[in-house]
């Protein structure tokens, strides 16, 4: 798994949800790559995709393999980091998710009995490379870092909506993951929190970090260096938001 | 890290928690206090049967009934025998040179005494009051070497039987049926029609009803002439290093004595089955308690996984395993279980101090001033480790459950 691959990259990746009977396919052979550094967003409809994809670029899910016994070719597959998630077993694939990838979802799913930076330490304390002292330390600098500084000690149940998705894009941070992956992040905030926190996506991704956000929001979305479009299951447009526009873009 | 959550969890919910752990604590508390009153009521009728009766008895009976002669000549199973007016032959029943069986036994190993006597029953009258009496007879330096009924005399001595022409001592059961009082003389009929008036040179109590309100013990000689066995030994009580060892003891001895020979497990075997219906009666009432405390520690773990069914989608999402998941919610269970069973060691030793205390006679099977609590450490080991077993495996099907969870359902559920 050297550099030259994609961080993250879907290859004909086909997800059905339902039972035989009742099988909805969400995604229907994407084939995307995200590189290292990029700051990507995906939008589109509701239920054309975009979470779902979200969570399989980020090893959250598994691609389907087969339908009726019948696989496909090329395969349904994901890779993190070069790494083809299809090897590996539940509990390898969730390391591989501790150490790589950090999420963000809409509403901020703290712990509510944990303390701010107790929440942003659970990732650290899975991992296991620091020490409690050293991963408190981090955690209270990285809430710091988002404006938090003055409510490190503060429960999470008692801290505003925008306190707690800062709290929750810290937690994403902790293990220093290679992408940030957010869905819809904004999705429940007011706008000024809105915007507080799509400035500090921007100021992170100044700083070289791979974000991977879905919104429901083209402001936010416009932020991105690279939008991608869904609509019922496939990417139908791939735009660098600096240049050309490159529909179908894949992993080459 | 899976400790710290679990301890969290744990920590957030302190009503529910305080509850289980109430549930574990009384049922380790009351499995202590009965184990102990249980067994010390047995411990008590145990000692005091063994200490006051001797280890083991040699009787002058054979184990085996004998087999008819014609049975035994004529062998074939088809064989029809008929044999009309059989007349057994009239044999006194003694164990042969006892002097001899004594002197081998003292070489035995794990044998510390052994004592001759004599034992049958007479009618004791006194005014009008009679009783059916046990008599032992006794040589009472070695008898007192056998047995610890030298301690349990209340009034009067052995010395005094010692040295007093048909002297009895009386076990106090046995006094108070017939109202005699020391130096009371009793009038004691044996079934072949010896007779002689006893004086009460002692009186005793075991604690073992049985013994206490039907023996008597009389010197060797004056219960050989009562009982028309002159010069005769029916019984050898032994007294050996280790009494829960009798019975490999007595099975040895009778093999080289030829007599039956009676282990105090033997002799009072329907009581040691009494004993172990007890023991179980113990179990399912403290088992049913804590099965009743494991079925609220399921309750409470499952509504903390329903609960926190977020939580367990984004520590999945941050990369903790099933196994993390299941490890949080057993150590929950850990912690019910280490709480309340240490606290249920605690009570539980309250408890029988406090019990020890309440003034009450037990009169029954045994008599005693006060309940009687016998404390076994493997009592508190075996409650310590049963019920941390059975609230761990209380806490499993929640643990599974909660590691089950697709966090990609639970966060789609969200939206």
């Amino acid at each position: 798994m050297g550099h030259t691959d994609p961080l993250l990259c879907a290859r004909n990746v086909r997800r059905v949800l339902g039972s035989a009977d009742n099988a909805n396919e969400v995604l229907k052979g994407v084939n995307l790559s995200i590189e290292r550094e990029e700051y990507v967003s995906i939008v589109g409809a509701s239920g054309s995709g975009k979470s779902t994809l979200l969570y399989l670029l980020g090893g959250l899910d598994r691609p389907t393999r087969a339908i009726n016994g019948r696989t496909f070719d090329p395969p349904s597959t994901i890779f993190i980091d070069g790494q083809d998630t299809s090897t590996l077993n539940d509990a390898e694939l969730a390391l591989l998710r501790n150490e790589k990838v950090g999420f963000v979802f809409q509403f901020h799913y703290l712990l509510k009995e944990f303390t701010a930076q107790e929440n942003v330490c659970l990732p650290m304390f899975k991992l296991g490379k620091l020490s409690r002292e050293q991963a408190m330390d981090r955690g209270a600098q990285l809430l710091k870092q988002l404006g938090m500084g003055d409510k490190v000690k503060r429960r999470a149940n008692r801290l505003s909506g925008g306190e707690q998705q800062r709290v929750a894009i810290a937690r994403a941070l902790a293990n220093e993951p290679a992408a940030l992956l957010a869905d819809e992040p904004t999705g429940n905030l007011d706008k000024k929190n809105s915007e507080l926190v799509a400035d500090i996506f921007q100021e992170i991704s100044e700083r070289g970090q791979t974000i991977v956000i879905v919104t429901h929001d083209h402001a936010i979305a416009q932020r991105a260096q690279r939008m991608v479009t869904m609509e019922d299951g496939n990417v139908i447009r791939d735009e660098d938001l600096h240049s050309l526009s490159l529909p179908g873009r894949g992993p080459g | 890290m899976r400790w710290f959550i679990a301890f969290r969890y744990f920590f957030s919910h302190k009503r529910q928690s305080a509850v289980c752990i109430a549930g574990v604590t009384i049922s380790v508390t009351m499995f202590i206090a009965m184990s102990a009153m249980m067994d010390g009521f047995q411990d008590k009728f145990v000692i005091e049967t063994v200490e006051s009766s001797g280890h083991i008895t040699i009787k002058d009976e054979p184990r085996e009934t004998r087999t008819p002669i014609l049975e035994r000549v004529y062998k074939q199973p088809e064989a029809l025998l008929e044999v009309h007016r059989v007349k057994p032959r009239e044999q006194v029943r003694k164990i042969d040179n006892p002097g001899g069986l004594l002197a081998s036994l003292a070489r035995m190993p794990g044998i510390v005494a052994a004592a001759p006597a004599v034992q049958g029953n007479v009618i004791a009258t006194f005014g009008t009051k009679t009783l059916n009496l046990s008599i032992n007879g006794i040589e009472p330096e070695r008898q007192l070497r056998v047995t610890t009924i030298a301690g349990d005399v209340l009034e009067g001595s052995f010395d005094r039987l010692r040295t007093t022409a048909d002297g009895i001592i009386v076990g106090k059961g046995v006094a108070d049926l017939l109202g005699v009082k020391l130096d009371d003389s009793v009038l004691l009929a044996g079934s072949e029609g010896g007779r002689t008036t006893a004086r009460v040179v002692g009186i005793f109590r075991t604690g073992v009803t049985p013994v206490d309100y039907s023996r008597g013990y009389m010197l060797l000689n004056d219960a050989q002439t009562l009982l028309n066995k002159k010069n005769i030994n029916n019984e050898i009580v032994i007294r050996t290093d280790d009494y829960t060892r009798a019975q490999e003891y007595a099975t040895q001895i009778e093999g080289m004595a030829g007599y039956r020979t009676e282990s105090w497990q033997e002799a009072n075997e329907n009581f040691l089955k009494i004993f172990k219906i007890q023991d179980l009666m113990t179990y399912i009432i403290t088992g049913t308690l804590l099965l009743v405390a494991a079925f609220g520690v399921l309750n409470i773990l499952i509504m903390s996984v329903l609960e926190r069914v977020n939580d367990i989608a984004i520590l999945k999402s941050m990369g903790y395993s099933r196994t993390d998941i299941t490890l949080v919610y057993l150590f929950q269970g850990l912690v019910i279980g280490l709480i309340g069973a240490t606290l249920g060691l605690g009570f539980g030793k309250l408890a029988i101090e406090g019990l020890r205390r309440i003034p009450i006679t037990v009169e029954g099977l045994i008599h005693a001033e006060g309940l009687l609590m016998s404390e076994h450490a493997s009592q508190y080991v075996k409650a310590f480790i049963v019920s941390n077993i059975i609230v761990l495996i209380a806490a499993v099907y929640p643990a599974r459950r909660a590691a089950k969870y697709d966090p990609v359902e639970v966060i789609r559920g969200a939206h």
